[in-house]
């Protein structure tokens, strides 16, 4: 076992103990433990939770792959979340994700290769009023243009850089 | 303990637990189901059994799937009615629209004169004729092996082993899933000496007498791992057995 791997499985194992009653009603909760951890669900993570809470694998795969929010694949450090609400596609929504995939490379659902920026997209976040929005890292940035979010987003990633 | 219920007019006697759909089933109505199995818990998803159920007390008709109904006492059920054609014709075209050449559907779509599907076709599935029943996921969890997992919701939902592999790890090979599925999707390939499903070969287990396969030999294995017995030397199939016990049976020793 590599000293990544072993490390990982120790961090698996931290976030288990969180959970002392082995109960498989707390799945859930454990799949957003340790994606809070790794930002996305390795097989060896499932693994051990199936076998802590006495769940077959493939019952575990299939209730993270039956949720949107949880991931299977690397993801990003940082997520940009852009509005398609009906609100902000009036107000040029679909400019701001066309932008920001441009900038990117990356389709929205998509991660940059370099696991710095998750594209997302979002029905309607019920700030109408501030549309067209984006939400970057959990902040909500309101009345959007394409040219701000460029700037937003690449001096996020440019600071990044730098450190 | 028994319940008194009335189907389609005539009053029948059920007992307690019972699906409505079994009890239209032992009276000898002819109901379609794909989804269901006895042998595993029910999960009414193919939407074909629909019946119309009354309670007693209540003066509304419920139009309801009869596979995951309990019967109870004074329960007024009708099999077969114009609203129940019409609904269980909708689900049909829901079916067909994600299997649209399987076999089963077309029989159905032929009883239930579903003659143009409306719905635009799914031509990306991975497992063409599968109608996402789960009845392989489930029938394999029945037997403890767990190889399959239901992956997804929606539109990109899929049967098949965990973890994107190709391959299920924990497949014996045992064929349930194949003998289980409605539509008769699962591929499995059996040649003299081998089985091939969810992309493992496994080698098979001939009858000792007649040469017949009779199982893989990693399901014998489990099978006998889980019973706590030895592999056994010698195999014999069901037909065999049965000949032998037979032929000791006519001995004229005995």
């Amino acid at each position: 076992m590599s000293e990544t791997q072993a490390t990982d499985t120790g961090r698996v194992a931290a976030v288990l103990a969180r959970y002392p009653r082995h109960d498989p009603g707390d799945l859930v909760n454990i799949l957003h433990d340790l994606q809070a951890e790794f930002r996305y669900l390795t097989e060896t993570a499932l693994q051990e939770a199936a076998a802590y809470l006495g769940l077959p694998p493939a019952q575990v795969y299939g209730v993270t792959t039956f949720y949107h929010g949880f991931h299977t694949e690397p993801r990003g450090e940082h997520t940009c979340t852009v509005c398609m609400g009906t609100a902000c596609h009036v107000r040029g929504a679909p400019r701001l994700l066309e932008q920001l995939e441009r900038d990117t490379g990356v389709a929205a659902g998509g991660t940059t290769p370099d696991l710095s920026l998750n594209v997302e997209e979002v029905s309607c976040v019920g700030a109408c009023a501030i549309g067209p929005l984006v939400i970057l890292d959990g902040d909500t940035h309101g009345h959007m243009t394409a040219d701000d979010l460029s700037r937003l987003v690449t001096k996020l990633l440019d600071n990044e850089g730098r450190e | 303990m028994n319940v008194e219920l009335i189907v389609d007019d005539v009053q029948v006697t059920a007992e307690a637990g019972e699906s409505v759909l079994d009890v239209a089933r032992h009276a000898g109505r002819d109901i379609p189901a794909l989804c269901h199995h006895e042998a595993v818990p029910t999960i009414a998803s193919c939407r074909l059994c629909l019946m119309e159920v009354r309670r007693p007390g209540r003066d509304w008709v419920q139009l309801t799937t009869s596979c995951d109904y309990p019967v109870s006492a004074g329960l007024v059920v009708v099999t077969d009615s114009a609203r129940i054609r019409k609904h269980r014709a909708m689900n049909l075209e829901l079916l067909l629209r994600r299997a649209p050449d399987a076999p089963v559907l077309r029989q159905l779509a032929a009883q239930l004169d579903v003659t143009e599907p409306r719905f635009a076709p799914v031509t990306d599935a991975p497992l063409p004729d599968c109608i996402l029943c789960e009845l392989c996921v489930r029938v394999c969890s029945a037997l403890g092996y767990n190889a399959l997992a239901a992956i997804g919701r929606g539109a990109h939902k899929s049967v098949g082993p965990p973890f994107g592999q190709m391959e299920a790890p924990d497949c014996v090979g045992c064929g349930s899933c194949y003998e289980a599925c409605p539509t008769a999707c699962i591929p499995m390939e059996d040649t003299a000496t081998t089985r091939a499903i969810w992309g493992r070969t496994f080698e098979l287990l001939a009858c000792e007498r007649c040469g017949r396969p009779i199982t893989t030999e990693a399901h014998a294995a489990t099978m006998a791992a889980k019973a706590d017995l030895p592999v056994k030397s010698d195999h014999l199939c069901d037909v065999c057995k049965r000949r032998i016990v037979s032929e000791r049976l006519a001995s004229p020793g005995r």
